[in-house]
């Protein structure tokens, strides 16, 4: 049943995001056509009479309102569309009526946002590599992007850096998800205000997170000068931090959990 | 005859003090059209979606064919609610791959039947139809489940007397025999002729459950009338 709920959770996030996500990488390439275009060997009056400034200057800014969208629709599909509306919202009385574990539901969500999470950082990434790719040509961008990808999928000696950044910012990003699910979970407690109940929710639980994290955290500012021995104690802090953030985001998911099982309260 | 629906000293309180259902005792039989009645506040919804799990009992408790509402009961359990919940992005299609996906009882040639009577295409969004025709697919939905408990939540508020008259049809044509249905509303005379036995719910209470003939016979009036009586203003 999960791998069937988690079927149509996609499909309701990636109705948006899908689009938006081929807009991005379709202004990459717009982007990219129009810098090549800007290079000396092509029509010198063209140039001149402002054509590829303008068109340069219109790209780019596509370019970046979509990147800015992505990030934010991001998180606002996976919150509101894949969580709110679906749990909380009237879609919540099928949802919550459906012959699964409370425990079911709430895991689809959960990997519903980490699927959309990843996307969304490959696309980003992939988009910044595409703008040169209209310069550079398809198999000479195909091969570099591929080196490009076996550097930072490799986890061993200094490339595994990159790999830690990434897992490390992966599981910040869920944690901050699974905050949001158990503050709209707690909110809904609240039934005459379930908004403010959430909001106050978000704020109480960022103020017991922020008690620890004071003793936890590791100056970042040794890390100024990344030498090899910096390097290193930089990779293990950013182990250290994933795994304190994937416990902390387990603490919500049990509080979502418990209010959407044993409390809940459909309005 | 074990009672496929049991309420226990069912209280369910909002925000401490509100009573929506005050310690209700009901016991309902399978193989039975029960009229939940009983005016706009008087604790249908909440029973019944107390019953579906959507609700938390605060005090008491209620049981459906023996159980606490929970993965098992629901998927004997056939809901409608009183609202648009299937996904408005959803095509007619797409709705029947859901309920065929989720609900083993789900008889999709039943749905695809009673879809035929009705000016649809299979590839029409929710968002895209009338609001009777959005009501009539979320009805065949949910009668086209072989399930044990059916819970309407007022299936005919809000609809023309068209629409009510093709409801209550496909309602009684297309039900489990066997099944338990509990129909809630406060339009007693639309579906008065329907009905095996009707409960009346005043403020969170029985007010009173009989078998609708012999209310009838008893007081030589209609349900309807009886209704009128008990809830005057």
């Amino acid at each position: 049943m999960l791998g069937k709920l988690l079927k149509y959770d996609i499909k309701a996030t990636g109705r948006i995001l899908l689009p938006l996500f081929a807009a991005l990488l379709g202004a990459a390439l717009l982007m990219g056509f129009t810098f090549r275009g800007a290079m000396p060997s092509t029509s010198f009056s063209f140039y001149m009479m402002g054509g590829f400034d303008m068109a340069r200057t219109i790209t780019t800014i596509l370019y970046t309102v979509l990147i800015v969208a992505v990030v934010i629709l991001t998180f606002v599909m996976i919150i509101y569309r894949g969580f709110y509306q679906s749990l909380f919202g009237n879609e919540g009385y099928l949802r919550l009526s459906l012959p699964v574990s409370t425990g079911q539901t709430l895991m689809s969500k959960v990997l519903n946002a980490a699927i959309w999470l990843i996307l969304a950082a490959f696309v980003s990434f992939l988009s910044f590599f595409l703008v040169v790719m209209p310069a550079v040509g398809l198999s000479e961008w195909a091969r570099g992007f591929g080196e490009l990808m076996n550097e930072v999928s490799m986890t061993s000696t200094s490339t595994g850096l990159a790999f830690k950044v990434m897992l490390f910012l992966f599981v910040a990003g869920l944690r901050f998800i699974l905050k949001v699910f158990a503050s709209i979970s707690l909110g809904s407690a609240w039934t005459a205000h379930p908004g403010v109940g959430a909001l106050l929710a978000f704020i109480g639980i960022s103020i017991v997170e922020s008690i620890p994290s004071h003793f936890l955290s590791a100056d970042l500012s040794n890390f100024g000068v990344m030498s090899a021995a910096s390097a290193a104690e930089f990779g293990r802090w950013l182990v250290v931090g994933s795994l304190v953030s994937a416990a902390v985001a387990a603490i919500f998911y049990a509080i979502t959990w418990y209010m959407i099982d044993r409390r809940v309260s459909l309005q | 005859m074990a009672a496929v629906l049991e309420c226990r000293g069912l209280t369910k309180t909002y925000r401490g003090k509100i009573a929506a259902l005050d310690h209700v005792d009901l016991k309902l039989d399978a193989g039975k059209i029960v009229g939940l009645l009983g005016p706009n506040g008087s604790g249908k919804t909440t029973l019944i979606k107390t019953a579906v799990g959507l609700l938390k009992p605060s005090e008491g408790e209620i049981l459906v064919g023996g159980l606490k509402p929970g993965k098992v009961t629901k998927a004997h359990v056939a809901y409608l609610p009183d609202r648009d919940f299937l996904p408005s992005y959803m095509t007619t299609d797409q709705l029947l791959d859901l309920y065929q996906d989720f609900y083993k009882d789900f008889n999709r040639s039943k749905a695809l039947e009673m879809l035929q009577g009705l000016d649809l295409k299979l590839n029409q969004k929710m968002k895209e139809m009338s609001k009777g025709t959005r009501e009539k697919l979320q009805l065949i939905l949910t009668m086209s489940r072989e399930a044990a408990v059916y819970f309407l939540d007022e299936p005919i508020a809000g609809v023309d007397p068209a629409v009510r008259d093709y409801i209550l049809r496909t309602i009684i044509s297309n039900y489990n025999e066997q099944a338990l249905v509990v129909i809630s509303t406060h339009l007693i005379a639309d579906v008065e002729p329907i009905l095996d036995e009707v409960v009346f719910l005043k403020n969170g209470k029985i007010a009173l459950q009989q078998d609708a003939e012999d209310l009838r016979a008893e007081t030589g009036k209609s349900v309807d009338h009886v209704f009128r009586e008990v809830f005057k203003c």
